[in-house]
């Protein structure tokens, strides 16, 4: 059920009008049911896999618990608890691995072993990938983490559990929620007000115009360059680059923003999962910005583990090359997510190799480094060099997209930002400006929440007939400019594959 | 105020001014196709004592104003392009639901088809404008198999939100069809050869079959009577086996069938809008004349002309012959014209320049001016072969024809006034009309470089419609066009 088609649109006002009416007691129960429902929408039998890593991780979470208890010695309560967390690690990634990985696995092999001039031509295994199989193993695997580590008790209760893990506004495309924030909202349900009932629905809006409005027409651009880098060569592919950094943008906080609101509307809060990324100043800087509960996850539960930045700058350098390769893999099974990856932990190490000179240069030059024009140099640099990784991200494969950059910079077309080609490339004219006046409301939204100012507290200050006017203009403006109904492919969001 | 009774106010007011909206973008988005065919019907549905269905072959077949202008039937083409039987039932049902229609006259080809909507955009053509009903709702259930796609034809907007970029001033003031459903094709094609009757007939088991039959069912259910055709076109032997069937349906069920695949009421070399199926104006005509003439004297359908109820269409037709004379003013390929002129709402003069040569360049030539006279022309096949000037003039009141190949002055009196045919002083081919009120060089004496001219006349009123010049390459003369 994609949170931009009609099921969910008759489906979520069916799940708060009950929500509101029934008692507290029986709310989290309510949402559990309405939760595997959502899942089951998708692929009845794969809610398996999500019981399977529910169970798993909820009797970890009290078997490490239990070693705590007993009065064994403290090397093994610390190897037996170790064994629990490496047990729950290792049976929710095999799942992972099988239903995501083995394909690729078996043609790495396959290519690895050719190169040594063995034929091993095992054959794909081709399994459907479980929606959001990525998302909920790594909520629940956070939870085992955050009980070995004693930040949290162990939940008890199995069903308020299985909420956590399967809570529907973030199962298939997160925030990946942490323990520590959400089970203790699932224990008690906040009972449901009009602020967060038009809180929710403002975000909700704001959501749905990124997606729909903006994400899907650009992808009709971004789409027919890429998908014929033979004619569509040079300004388009440059042109199409930048718009796809907006498009994978506008579309995940898109979704994770929709999910805030429909979690905010039941009463609960969602972490942000977006941070205005692209008014960083850094590459790290961006990772801190961008979908900000996978970036932490990373940094709480691998980055930090493997020692992160106190065992010196050579592994913390190796340390931030695994976690964002790692990062890579999760995005997808491919070597060119991989890469991806890598070339943003390499920007963040080159970065950090120059930090030195660039502050010299600074000084020699008389730069003032908190100018606003430094600022915006340096914003530019972070878009471009985060764009460019884009690439690996978008093409078909690492091959594809080195080509792509090739042909970016080296087919001569430039009359092509002037004679009006760029409206045959998917958009038309009127469609084009529709999209570039949506990007630059967009950057506006974003200084603003950069600035600290919430736009949607701003409306909610203003008397009713404004807001009741503000709220018509904008779902009418969505209903009309949005990308849904006949010949829409009601894409899912490019976040879902992970 | 409370705070409750605020918060009330204000969401009565916000659900207002929502549906407001939202009924204002549904109108203004929806192209208007399916309002503007069916406006007439919808205004006046229950005025209408018979009512044509089928697909575009009864929609470019049968035109309601011809029946009104010859027998004063009240009629209305609620066909459709591209509609299989199936939709052309839930069309019919939701139609009788507005109407109660003496005679329903259902067009059979595609039968054989398992389809059961068509493309979707052609059912949006013939459906948009139906109110949501039970009946409505019926229809979308049963013609669009998948669940997601039904949105689009209960709520337009899902279909048209898009249209913003694509609005013009019609969208704005709205369309209307003058045609009372039924749509002229102004091509004219050479066919593709008709198949050979076949010697058997062969039984057609297939979803049109099961609706054509719920829908004379239906129709018997109302006590409507029904009338079967098949139209002309140049049918392949699976179409001859399906108009062979609607035999046995047609006796089955008691009901009358024209299978006009079986007769020559019209001439598909010059009666055909594209090679494989659809009549043009000209041959819409022919099949409306016949079938008008067909229910005249077998139905009991009361002739309304002159009834102060009906004066709406005297003007209504009149209307639909401007549309007429609109269209022609604005073709530019001599083909074209000439089919429009076989029409027996306007009376022509043409003139052909021999010198010009145009029977060479296309051999349709002969047989649309044929078709203009009704094959009484007896001096054409001269010119043609001389290559000598031609003149034609057809005054369909009077039933009367000239021809003229030898350039020998004429005068003679028509329904629209006396006509003098000569050549002046100086050299120049003359043409008067209206006893010289209004004149014409046909050619000058040192030559025009047009190569056929042509006088319209409304046969209604005997004004003069419209001139048209074709210069040698047969395009529009412009100079001194009018």
């Amino acid at each position: 059920m994609l949170f931009n088609s009609l099921h969910f649109l008759i489906f979520f006002p069916i799940v708060v009008g009950i929500y509101y009416l029934i008692p507290q007691k029986a709310k989290s129960y309510w949402l559990l049911l309405v939760s595997y429902y959502f899942y089951m929408c998708w692929n009845a039998k794969y809610v398996v896999l999500l019981l399977f890593s529910t169970i798993v991780t909820y009797v970890t979470g009290i078997l490490l618990e239990k070693c705590d208890r007993g009065d064994k010695e403290e090397q093994r309560q610390r190897r037996q608890k170790k064994l629990c967390v490496a047990a729950s690690f290792i049976l929710n990634l095999s799942v992972l691995f099988v239903f995501k990985y083995l394909d690729f696995g078996i043609a790495s092999l396959n290519q690895i072993l050719s190169y040594v001039h063995i034929t091993l031509n095992a054959p794909a295994v081709d399994l459907l990938l479980p929606v959001g199989i990525s998302f909920y193993t790594f909520q629940a695997l956070g939870y085992t983490m955050d009980v070995y580590r004693g930040e949290i008790y162990a939940e008890r209760n199995f069903f308020r559990y299985a909420l956590f893990v399967s809570f529907f506004p973030q199962l298939v495309a997160g925030p990946i929620e942490r323990s520590k924030n959400l089970l203790r909202q699932l224990d008690k349900p906040a009972e449901p007000s009009f602020d967060s009932l038009r809180d929710g629905f403002f975000l909700m809006l704001w959501g749905y115009f990124l997606k729909v409005v903006l994400a899907d027409r650009i992808a009709v651009f971004v789409d027919t360059a890429y998908g014929d880098i033979e004619t569509y060569t040079g300004v388009y592919l440059i042109v199409a680059t930048v718009l796809f950094a907006v498009q994978i943008y506008c579309d995940f906080s898109g979704y994770s923003v929709i999910a805030m609101g429909a979690a905010k509307i039941l009463g609960i809060q969602l972490m942000e999962n977006f941070d205005a990324p692209y008014l960083s100043a850094s590459v790290a800087e961006f990772w801190r910005r961008w979908h900000i509960s996978l970036s932490s996850w990373f940094r709480d539960y691998l980055y930090i583990p493997l020692g992160g930045n106190r065992k010196g700058k050579i592994r913390k350098y190796i340390n931030l090359l695994i976690t964002f390769g790692v990062s890579g893999l999760w995005h997808g099974a491919d070597w060119s997510y991989v890469i991806w990856g890598l070339l943003n932990g390499v920007w963040q190490v080159i970065g950090d190799l120059l930090t030195p000179f660039k502050k010299k240069a600074a000084r020699i030059l008389d730069i003032k480094e908190d100018s606003l024009s430094h600022k915006c140099i340096r914003i530019v640099t972070t878009f471009f060099l985060v764009d460019l990784a884009w690439v690996f991200f978008r093409a078909n494969t690492a091959f594809e997209a080195l080509r792509i950059i090739k042909r970016m910079f080296t087919a001569k077309n430039h009359w092509v930002w002037f004679d009006g080609s760029l409206y045959e490339c998917g958009l038309n004219q009127k469609n084009f400006s529709l999209m570039v006046w949506g990007i630059l409301l967009l950057f506006v939204v974003d200084i603003c929440k950069y600035k600290n100012i919430r736009i949607r507290q701003i409306v909610a200050k203003q008397d009713y007939w404004a807001q009741c006017l503000t709220v018509i203009a904008a779902v009418l403006g969505i209903l009309v400019f949005g990308m849904w109904g006949v010949g829409y492919d009601a894409a899912n969001f490019i976040y879902f594959q992970f | 105020m409370g705070k409750r009774a605020k918060g009330l106010f204000w969401g009565g007011v916000a659900v207002f001014l929502f549906a407001a909206g939202i009924r204002f973008l549904t109108k203004l988005s929806d192209p208007g196709y399916a309002y503007s065919k069916n406006r007439d019907f919808i205004e006046h549905s229950d005025s209408y004592d018979v009512l044509f269905f089928g697909n575009s072959h009864m929609a470019n077949g049968v035109f309601p104003m011809e029946l009104w202008n010859d027998y004063g039937i009240v009629s209305y083409n609620l066909a459709g392009f591209g509609l299989p039987m199936p939709a052309i039932y839930w069309v019919m049902k939701n139609a009788l639901d507005e109407s109660e229609p003496a005679l329903v006259i259902i067009d059979c080809y595609n039968l054989a088809s398992e389809e059961k909507a068509g493309r979707k955009e052609m059912l949006h053509a013939q459906t948009d404008h139906l109110p949501l009903s039970f009946h409505k709702i019926q229809m979308i259930n049963d013609l669009i198999e998948e669940p997601g796609e039904r949105l689009e034809f209960i709520w337009n907007f899902a279909a048209y939100h898009d249209r913003w970029w694509d609005l013009d001033q019609a969208d704005f003031e709205g369309k209307v069809n003058v045609q009372k459903g039924a749509e002229i094709a102004f091509d004219v094609v050479s066919p593709n050869k008709m198949a050979q009757r076949p010697e058997k007939t062969v039984e057609v088991d297939s979803v049109g079959v099961e609706y054509l039959r719920r829908m004379i069912e239906e129709c018997q259910n109302r006590n409507i009577e029904v009338m079967l055709t098949y139209l002309p076109f140049p049918a392949s032997e699976e179409d001859w086996e399906e108009a062979l069937y609607v035999e046995d349906i047609a006796r089955e069920y008691e009901v009358s069938y024209i299978n006009f695949l079986d007769l020559s009421v019209v001439d598909l070399a010059v009666d055909c809008s594209d090679k494989n199926s659809h009549l043009n104006g000209s041959g819409g005509r022919k099949v409306t004349a016949y079938i008008g003439k067909y229910i005249d004297e077998h139905y009991n359908i009361a002739d309304h002309r002159g009834e102060g109820a009906y004066a709406g269409w005297e003007e209504d037709y009149r209307q639909y012959t401007r549309y007429k004379l609109d269209v022609m003013a604005q073709t530019e390929t001599l083909d074209k014209y000439l089919m429009m002129l076989a029409d027996p709402a306007f009376d022509c003069c043409i003139y052909v320049d021999g010198e010009a040569g145009i029977w060479r360049q296309n051999e349709m030539y002969m047989p649309l001016v044929e078709n203009i006279a009704g094959e009484r022309t007896e001096k054409l096949s001269q010119a043609v072969t001389s290559g000598g000037d031609y003149f034609l003039m057809v005054d369909n009141k009077r039933r009367g024809l000239n021809e003229n190949v030898d350039g020998k002055q004429f005068s003679i009196e028509t329904s629209f006034g006396n006509v003098h045919y000569g050549m002046d002083e100086k050299g120049n081919r003359t043409l008067f009309l209206q006893d010289g009120e209004t004149d014409y060089f046909l050619k000058t004496s040192q030559g025009n470089n047009v190569a056929v001219q042509i006088v319209v006349i409304n046969s209604a009123d005997g004004s003069i419609a419209g001139i048209k010049r074709f210069g040698s390459g047969l395009s529009v003369y412009t100079q001194g066009d009018s």
